[in-house]
């Protein structure tokens, strides 16, 4: 394997993760002792303030993905393909708006789940429940992938041992702290994710002939400069429907906005939005840089880290830039983790424990189901992990998914009423065209025909015989 | 771990069609990328003494007789992922050192066809620009509901 002036060898590479994983489980058990009831370990005691309120915000969006798939499209897209990844900001941005009207709505909420109960029935919540599980262990799953492949290509860790590792940190100090770890070991992660992105970026801006690397492109990749490049268009907008669906319905931001307080939650995502835009513009840019540095690409799903390596060892940083990129993607990836097994858990406890299967909770009980559907939702991401599929595959293969739910959320939150049936055959008929066309049709296509096809019969169902939607009631009747 | 002429591999489907054109390897993409493989990967990076590896030569052309070949790659891996090709056929070839090339591999890139491609763009267009329009007009709208 070739030797690189950043390369880590094994000892350092375990003991950088687990250092870090000390320090988050020590953080975990520290914030843990705030939370004393099921509404402290679920939404931090619903007083999070501007600063963490975008802090985690912003260090959950800057997923495994962005680091890893950002660079992955830019390198397959070019300068389409990079935007197509920025414009996932635009989901954060406008879920601003819909958190003022969410906290209107909802003012006792709990999950995403709860609003789907309220607004479309039994069965409505029980597909939302489906769509929505589904999705987020996706998402877990591709989060440990990128985990595993990060530590394999800068620790030299095996992929089955770094990949499990990474779990077993984010697992424990979740389980300890709640979303108090959560948002806590978030405010850290993103200090680290900014500082650490914004070196790496001026660094490869240093150490790169702007004109030279214009030149290589456009003899050797003249289509990654190309205006109309057919896949990377298609890829912007369905970006960008992946990014409103998925922070539109996902209980990982529905969460954070129970938790902000009230005049803060619209302002912390407006902000981390715009935080966010610039991240995946960088990462991909150092993608884009692949081929004038003369770094060959056997993986692209790990090009991103293959060249920022590269850039540190010719800036002369050492082992000390591999230390860097490591810590860094590191934090990307347990921001996200710890996020989303936060959040899928609550849907396992509040939605299906409490309510499909009609169980009640005290407080004390509720920590002992908490964990179990953490270690569940781990097992099941973990399990899938091992396989290490292709990154982008996994993960747009829910762009329909997700991209279903958006007009029905839309609706539930603004319109007084619809007609439901409709609604829900559009989510049905939209995730299924969604799969459709990501199969059949173009990769880049299946956030884009389930939105659509959603949208078209949720505006029907406005018009046909539409029925009132019935007044919020208390979100979670089992918790005592 | 290579053969003295190393030659192009890859997946079932791409062995299969290999056969169908006479040992030839030819392979359609639809983005502009293609992967290259012609040895065994992992083997390479298992490998701790880099000097005890082959290196080999990676070469693309405008068409099979390469009069205008570009070397691609110099190095010890067996793969090699190439992107942002343009729409049309091109032409790779590997040899080892200074031996003999691989028999040379047509990669045609046919992007989607225009009409369906506009066709999606513009429900794109719709679908994004309505999403955003009703979030603003339902928040302006409800703004000042208690």
């Amino acid at each position: 394997m070739p030797i690189l002036a950043t390369s880590i060898n094994q000892g350092t590479g375990y003991g950088i993760v687990i250092a870090l994983g000390v320090l988050w489980v020590a953080l975990g058990l520290y914030w843990g002792r705030k939370a004393k009831d099921s509404e402290g370990f679920m939404l931090a005691g619903r007083n999070v303030g501007m600063s963490l309120g975008a802090a985690t915000a912003m260090a959950t969006w800057v997923t495994s993905n962005t680091m890893m798939v950002a660079p992955l499209l830019a390198l397959k897209m070019g300068i389409w393909g990079m935007l197509a990844y920025a414009c996932a900001s635009f989901g954060l941005m406008l879920f601003a708006p819909l958190a003022i009207r969410i906290k209107k709505l909802l003012p006792d909420g709990f999950t995403s789940g709860d609003f789907f109960r309220q607004r479309y029935g039994r069965v409505g919540w029980s597909l939302f429940l489906v769509i929505t599980l589904v999705y987020s262990i996706t998402w877990l799953v591709t989060m440990a992938i990128a985990g595993g492949k990060l530590l394999e290509t800068l620790g030299e860790i095996p992929y089955f041992d770094g990949m499990s590792l990474i779990m077993v940190v984010c697992v424990l100090y979740t389980i300890f702290g709640g979303l108090y770890a959560v948002i806590g070991t978030d405010f850290i992660q993103s200090l680290i994710i900014l500082i650490g992105v914004v070196a790496i970026g001026v660094m490869v801006l240093f150490h790169l002939d702007m004109g030279e690397t214009y030149e290589h492109v456009t003899t050797h990749q003249p289509s990654l400069l190309k205006v109309i490049m057919p896949v990377a268009l298609l890829a912007f907008f369905n970006n960008m429907l992946f990014g409103f669906g998925e922070v539109f319905h996902n209980n990982v931001w529905w969460s954070r906005a129970y938790a902000m307080r009230d005049k803060v939650a619209p302002k912390a995502f407006f902000l981390s939005g715009l935080l966010w835009f610039p991240i995946p513009i960088a990462a991909g840019f150092i993608a884009l840089a692949a081929g004038p540095l003369g770094v060959n690409v056997t993986d692209p799903g790990k090009v991103g880290p293959a060249v920022a390596e590269h850039v540190l060892g010719e800036a002369g940083m050492g082992v000390a830039g591999g230390v860097l990129i490591l810590v860094v993607l590191f934090c990307s990836i347990a921001s996200s983790i710890d996020s989303l097994l936060a959040a899928t858990s609550d849907l396992l406890v509040k939605d299906v424990y409490c309510g499909l299967f009609k169980k009640k909770l005290t407080d004390r009980t509720f920590r002992r189901v908490a964990t179990v559907a953490i270690l569940f939702v781990a097992v099941v991401s973990w399990a899938l992990a091992i396989s290490g599929l292709d990154l982008d595959v996994v993960l747009f293969s829910a762009g329909g998914l997700v991209a279903s739910l958006i007009w029905p959320i839309i609706a539930g939150l603004f319109w007084k009423g619809c007609n439901r049936a409709l609604v829900l055959t559009g989510i049905v008929l939209g995730v299924a065209t969604g799969y459709y066309f990501y199969f059949e049709i173009e990769t880049y296509t299946g956030a884009l025909a389930g939105g659509a096809v959603s949208m078209v019969f949720t505006i029907l169902s406005y018009f046909i015989n539409p029925k009132p939607f019935p007044e919020p009631e208390p979100a979670s009747p089992n918790v005592s | 771990m290579c053969a003295e002429i190393p030659q192009f591999i890859g997946d079932e489907a791409f062995e299969a069609r290999k056969a169908e054109h006479s040992g030839k390897p030819v392979v359609d993409t639809s983005d502009g990328t293609v992967k290259l493989v012609w040895g065994d990967q992992a083997e390479v990076l298992e490998t701790v003494d880099e000097s005890s590896l082959p290196l080999f030569e990676l070469q693309q052309g405008g068409d099979e007789s390469f009069s205008d070949a570009v070397v691609r790659f110099r190095g010890t891996d067996v793969e090699s992922y190439v992107s942002g090709l343009p729409e049309g056929s091109h032409y790779f070839r590997v040899r080892q050192a200074d031996g003999e090339w691989s028999v040379p591999m047509e990669v045609t890139v046919t992007f989607i066809d225009r009409h369906h491609l506009f066709f999606l763009l513009a429900i794109g267009f719709a679908v994004a620009s309505s999403t955003a329009g009703a979030i603003i007009f339902g928040y302006l709208k409800h703004r000042h509901d208690s």
